[in-house]
């Protein structure tokens, strides 16, 4: 069908491994759905960080900071141990400081997240973005 | 600054060990190309520890995958992790890209995946002959490097 379609392409060749690689990847599928539980609801910072964005009027600039805070927190090993919520706040906490803009309202607690979890989220993603910055470009 | 005597100290006074050996895909991640960085005849030198966050990141970006598909698939991962083996680390990354553009309505083929992350793909005659005869992937792979670089918090303040 490929040959057919695409006259000047040649058949892609598929050897076992290409075949054993996939099964590979379709049989891990289904293990990770049943440890999952087939709930794949996974609440990320990234969209609750626009959010309370949106809800403390930061500028674009600020909301791009949060979102690429958001972004890294990924990395920190902490930040991927605390609430979503948590992170999220933290990360607008500290867009709106590096923009010069006043402390937000306290939108992580109707979220039920305790004020330690966003200072630790805080602390974590301040010190990843010193070392970040005192670090020189990778290319 | 106050930690650096302790940390000098510590490695010190710690026993030698061999380097671990370096992630698979960290060379891919890193930009390095083992096979044509010297010619493929000298020893090839260890690329730099990467977290596999990093990695999911990079596959992600390569897979042109929105941060928050991308952020899934991390949560997937070290959600699933200690329910694998550690030699199916590339596996699991594979299968959690793959699960999280199912989830967020994005979907990706299962090749697109595990190409993305699996490093025995390279060895695949198949994989080569089908992903390195078109230079579009060149260009994803270094798209996928900007992008990660790009949304990185360190470069949007080094940008304002």
């Amino acid at each position: 069908m490929h040959r057919a379609r695409r006259s000047d392409a040649a058949t892609l060749p598929l050897d076992d491994a290409y075949f054993r690689r996939k099964a590979a990847v379709v049989d891990a599928e289904q293990k990770a759905l049943r440890l999952l539980g087939f709930d794949l609801e996974t609440p990320t910072c990234h969209r609750l960080a626009l959010t309370f964005a949106h809800a403390a009027r930061c500028s674009t600039r600020a909301a791009r900071i949060a979102a690429a805070l958001a972004n890294d927190a990924l990395l920190d090993e902490t930040c991927r141990g605390l609430p979503a919520a948590a992170v999220a706040a933290a990360a607008v906490d500290v867009a709106l400081a590096a923009d010069d803009q006043p402390a937000p309202s306290r939108c992580a607690a109707r979220f039920g997240v305790a004020d330690r979890d966003v200072g630790a989220a805080r602390t974590a993603l301040v010190a990843g973005l010193e070392r970040a910055l005192a670090e020189p470009p990778a290319r | 600054m106050s930690t650096a005597p302790a940390t000098v100290t510590a490695m010190a006074t710690a026993p030698p060990q061999p380097p671990p050996p370096p992630p698979p895909l960290a060379a891919a991640a890193t930009g390095a190309r083992p096979s044509t960085a010297n010619g493929g005849d000298a020893p090839v030198p260890p690329a730099p520890q990467m977290d596999h966050a990093a990695l999911l990141l990079v596959a992600g970006a390569r897979l042109r995958y929105s941060q928050e598909t991308t952020a899934r698939a991390v949560a997937f991962f070290y959600e699933l992790r200690q329910s694998f083996e550690r030699d199916e680390t590339e596996l699991l990354a594979a299968t959690c890209l793959f699960l999280a553009g199912k989830s967020a309505e994005t979907p990706r083929r299962v090749r697109s995946a595990a190409w993305n992350v699996l490093p025995s793909s390279v060895e695949s005659r198949s994989f080569r002959l089908i992903f390195g005869r078109v230079a579009f992937s060149r260009r994803v792979f270094d798209a996928g490097q900007d992008t990660c670089v790009r949304t990185s918090a360190c470069a949007q303040l080094k940008s304002i």
